[in-house]
């Protein structure tokens, strides 16, 4: 997961590397797909924010709906493709009006490639470690406006940069469990004389099976499996005309419970983000949660 | 001469769509594949076991990390294929066990079985004397009753686990021997 924007932590981005195996809902993974092998995975993301420590009571709701399609070249590089689209709206009260101003359309892409630079394979179990590499790249609207005026940065659809990032993930699946870890970085540079700051992301996840109880003795099964997850943000300040902005940036982290689906050729999750931490700087918006569903086909 | 162009009809029906299939030559594929963890991710092995190593009714269990699957009547196993397929679908290969039926031949000095389809061989093994050597090595029961066979080139139905070495064609680690009747 990633959030671009600081005060905002909003124009979420949530660019997550869909993999061929169950992984964890909010975080990347080590697993990649087969050769051949075309992953599309579609995400409902909701988020609200609403405890605003200022007089102008600022509430923000952001729709998002990331859209990834994953391309194995071979089974240990892929490619990762996430469309996201976006819809955001803020209320806040200016000079005594309650106003809402919002924008909705086409997010930054990101094309991430992905390499598994380790797998070791067990009966009934694997553990993998991967890098991941790629940019965003700026698709976005980042100069909109509305009868008032340009959008502030927080409501624009894109960040007007093209911003590169490194990662890696590992994994560890049983048919019982699995243990996701995840690190990416990403370098925002700058666009119109603004850039957010750098991104450093985490996540711990675990997942345990919990239906069939006990598995069949032959041939393949719709499995469900509880997640919890660790998801945490660390973002510095946002620069503008190269002078740092107070408001902005700070370290965020959630607690992800959510459920899984997994069959053969589908899986669907869902997953509630509570922030357990946020040690944003200056005055921001806190996030209240973002609720989280998606599903993965392969073919 | 209506009813004699019927009973033609009939009869040439009877031999050609009454003719039982011929048996595969290698069949009972189980093959035990590492890694296989979760439901989503068979998808990619039942694709990569049929594009790639032209296997077909491929059943994965999950539980045991197995998979089944047979081979088109008169096809060839190839195990560098198969090894492949398995790797490019993610995974790890630990072994395969199968059945070829065939007649008894020598390769290389070692005692053979060529499958009746395509001639594929696999050098056999004995089970029971696997430690005993480097090479192929057979108990002196086995190694009198598949001289036998290869003299009369009777058709057998040999089962066990399939083994490479470097330089030789395949081999099979017996488990079971079964003499068929033509």
């Amino acid at each position: 997961m990633r959030w671009k924007g600081s005060a905002s932590a909003l124009a979420a981005v949530f660019m997550v590397p869909a993999s061929a195996f169950a992984m964890a809902i909010n975080s990347d993974v080590g697993l990649t797909p087969f050769k051949g092998q075309w992953i599309y995975r579609s995400q409902l993301r909701y988020t609200k924010k609403a405890d605003d420590p200022t007089p102008r009571d600022r509430k923000l709701e952001v729709f998002a709906m990331p859209q990834t399609l994953v391309y194995g070249f071979t089974e240990k590089a892929s490619v990762i493709l996430t469309i996201p689209f976006l819809s955001k709206e803020l209320d806040a009260t200016t000079d005594g009006i309650r106003a809402s101003r919002g924008d909705a359309g086409l997010g930054d892409l990101l094309l991430l490639s992905k390499y598994r630079v380790y797998a070791r394979d067990y009966p009934q179990a694997t553990s993998r470690f991967s890098i991941v590499a790629g940019t965003d790249l700026p698709t976005g609207q980042s100069g909109d406006a509305d009868a008032r005026g340009k959008l502030p940065r927080d409501l624009q659809l894109g960040s007007g940069s093209a911003d590169p990032l490194v990662g890696s993930a590992y994994t560890w699946q049983s048919l019982d469990d699995e243990w996701d870890a995840s690190l990416t970085y990403t370098f925002n540079t700058t666009a119109n004389k603004f850039e957010f700051g750098d991104v450093l992301t985490y996540t711990v996840a675990y997942q345990r099976r919990i239906w069939p109880v006990r598995l069949p003795a032959r041939g393949l099964y719709a499995q469900w499996n509880l997640v919890l997850e660790a998801n945490g943000q660390w973002e510095q300040k946002a620069k503008d005309h190269a002078r740092r902005i107070d408001n902005t940036g700070g370290h965020l982290l959630f607690l992800s419970p959510g459920i899984q689906v997994a069959t053969k050729h589908v899986v669907a999750e869902a997953s509630i983000q509570l922030p357990v931490l946020q040690h944003l700087n200056g005055n921001q918006v806190e996030l209240d949660f973002t609720l989280v569903g998606s599903i993965r086909v392969t073919f | 001469m209506r009813n004699g162009a019927a009973i033609v009809l009939v009869m040439l029906g009877l031999v050609l769509g009454g003719s039982s299939p011929v048996a595969a030559e290698i069949e009972g594929i189980r093959l035990e594949v590492d890694g296989l963890s979760c439901p989503f991710c068979a998808l990619g092995l039942d694709k990569r076991l049929k594009e790639r190593a032209g296997l077909e009714q491929i059943q994965i269990h999950l539980k045991q990390g197995e998979t089944e699957a047979s081979l088109p009547t008169g096809e060839g196993l190839d195990i560098g294929r198969l090894r492949l397929a398995i790797q490019e679908a993610g995974f790890t290969l630990r072994s395969i066990r199968l059945s070829v039926t065939g007649t008894v031949v020598r390769d290389g000095g070692y005692l053979a079985v060529a499958s009746r389809g395509d001639g594929t061989r696999f050098l056999l093994f004995d089970a029971e004397h696997q430690e005993a050597g480097s090479g192929p090595v057979l108990s002196e029961r086995l190694q009198r009753q598949l001289e036998q066979a290869e003299r009369t080139a009777g058709l057998l139905r040999i089962s066990g686990t399939v083994h490479e070495h470097a330089g030789l064609p395949p081999a099979i680690m017996m488990e079971a021997v079964e003499e068929l009747s033509e």
